[in-house]
């Protein structure tokens, strides 16, 4: 059994054990905070991971500090439906359902309802244009991997509805990414909805005129939603997406507050379009083959991945991908060797995989 | 320390990275992160009982999420971007210092990277 310490990395500690079969315990959650114990959205995905998989146990002491859980397997399958509440992003969990997806033992179909654009998690929109794509060129698979947003939902309230569908991989083949590549083109959406529809286009208007400055090849598709499709709160964003020429995607976002009242001034849709292009030229800066948001994803990839060696190329690490690496070694007992740049102040980090697979789907 | 992790530094990053293990074993507390919170609470014990049942302050969230020790750091993958810092990028200039990372720029610079 593996024992842990404090509310931090929850998810990636459930997925890890999931995947890797090992029991876990973790004490001391929020045990010095106001409202000690799990949050409702913690016990949401718990919830959500019970139903994903057959055979789990998960015991919560009284005060919810303490948190025992024994995977079980994934049964995926199709016809599922989750509400994922109003504390968390839809993001939130796309992250567990996509990983556990994989190694399911039924290809995945399921609908989440819920906030789907939010500014603590990736919208689902991120998850659209660059984070599926990556999972698809990491999993070497060619299709069947989608996502599709059939209502939005802005903070507080939420409303949106997304549906997901996750095939199957038996095995995934090694990671290799050291070329970063150049950007040659950049694409977003600019979402709103229950706002007006000219916001949209006032979003495109604040982007382009930070971004057009180095490219002309700036496309943003808007999106309206209006009526039942918009959900049950006002709100607006943009997510862009930089392609470079060896296929890397880099992705920032930004959206607008959760209370647009009061913050009319900071919330304008120019500025919020504008944010969302400075947060894209700092990923790009940062340079690495994904920006900051998936650092962790593609390094629980490259563990996964088989007994052969994987490498990919980061920008300065973030604290989730510090604790991505640290939860890889207590979990799987793979270290990455770290070799740092100084020139392009990018850091090469490089592994042999633990050759996981699919424990239902027979290789043939 | 936050600084520390987004510097490319040599040959200490591993050690930096590594040097905390990830799991809490109870008999040995040597986690950097537990023993942070030890020192803590033996402050806290020495004083009145008014001290006894103040809750942890927690700074805000930005500040949390940068800190890879905290046990408690919020469980997001995104990284709070410090707002003065991207603002930065609206200065005349600035963004033309990333000239050579688009197809605009000049591609032999960007090759020896």
């Amino acid at each position: 059994m593996l024992r842990f310490r404090g509310s931090q990395h929850l998810r990636q500690r459930l997925v890890c054990a999931t995947l890797s079969g090992r029991l876990i315990r973790i004490d001391g959650i929020r045990e010095r905070d106001e409202s000690p114990g799990l949050r409702d959205y913690e016990a949401n995905l718990l919830r959500l991971i019970e139903k994903l998989t057959n055979g789990c146990v998960v015991e919560i002491n009284e005060t919810g500090t303490s948190l025992r859980y024994k995977p079980g397997f994934v049964t995926g399958g199709s016809g599922l439906v989750h509400d994922c509440g109003t504390s968390r992003g839809i993001g939130y969990y796309l992250e567990v359902l996509v990983c556990l997806g994989l190694f399911g033992k039924k290809p995945l179909a399921i609908t989440l309802r819920g906030v789907t654009n939010d500014a603590l998690d990736p919208s689902v929109d991120v998850w659209r244009s660059a984070t599926l794509p990556l999972v698809r060129q990491l999993a070497g698979m060619e299709s069947g991997l989608a996502l599709k947003v059939l209502r939005r939902g802005a903070r507080p309230d939420g409303g949106g509805e997304v549906h997901l569908t996750v095939p199957l991989a038996a095995r995934l083949p090694p990671v290799s990414m050291a070329d970063e590549g150049m950007v040659k083109r950049i694409r977003g959406v600019a979402y709103s909805m229950r706002v007006s529809p000219q916001a949209s286009n006032r979003l495109v208007d604040g982007a382009r005129g930070v971004l057009n400055a180095l490219l002309a090849d700036v496309y943003v598709f808007t999106d309206h939603m209006a009526g039942a499709e918009a959900g049950s709160s006002p709100g607006y964003g943009l997510a862009l997406v930089a392609e470079t020429t060896a296929g890397r995607l880099l992705s920032a976002e930004a959206v607008s507050p959760a209370q647009l009242q009061g913050h009319e001034e900071a919330a304008m849709p120019e500025a919020v379009g504008r944010s969302a292009a400075h947060a894209l030229l700092e990923e790009i800066s940062r340079g690495g083959v994904v920006d900051s948001e998936h650092q962790g994803l593609v390094l629980l990839f490259c563990a996964m991945g088989p007994v052969e060696l994987s490498e990919v190329r980061l920008g300065p690490l973030t604290p989730h991908a510090v604790r991505t690496l640290r939860h890889l070694k207590a979990f799987f007992g793979v270290t990455f060797n770290v070799r740092p740049e100084a020139a392009s102040r990018t850091i090469f980090l490089s592994c042999i995989g633990t050759g996981l697979r699919n424990a239902s789907k027979r290789l043939t | 320390r936050a600084a520390a992790l987004f510097s490319a530094r040599g040959g200490d990053l591993a050690a930096h990275i590594y040097g905390v293990p990830a799991t809490a074993e109870p008999q040995g507390q040597d986690a950097a992160a537990l023993r942070g919170h030890v020192a803590k609470n033996k402050d806290g014990e020495s004083d009145s009982d008014e001290e006894l049942f103040v809750p942890r302050q927690r700074s805000s969230s930005g500040g949390a999420a940068c800190d890879a020790e905290d046990p408690e750091a919020p469980d997001t993958v995104r990284d709070a971007l410090d707002e003065a810092h991207l603002a930065g990028w609206g200065d005349p200039g600035a963004a033309e210092r990333l000239r050579d990372r688009f197809v605009t720029g000049d591609w032999e610079a960007a090759a020896q990277r």
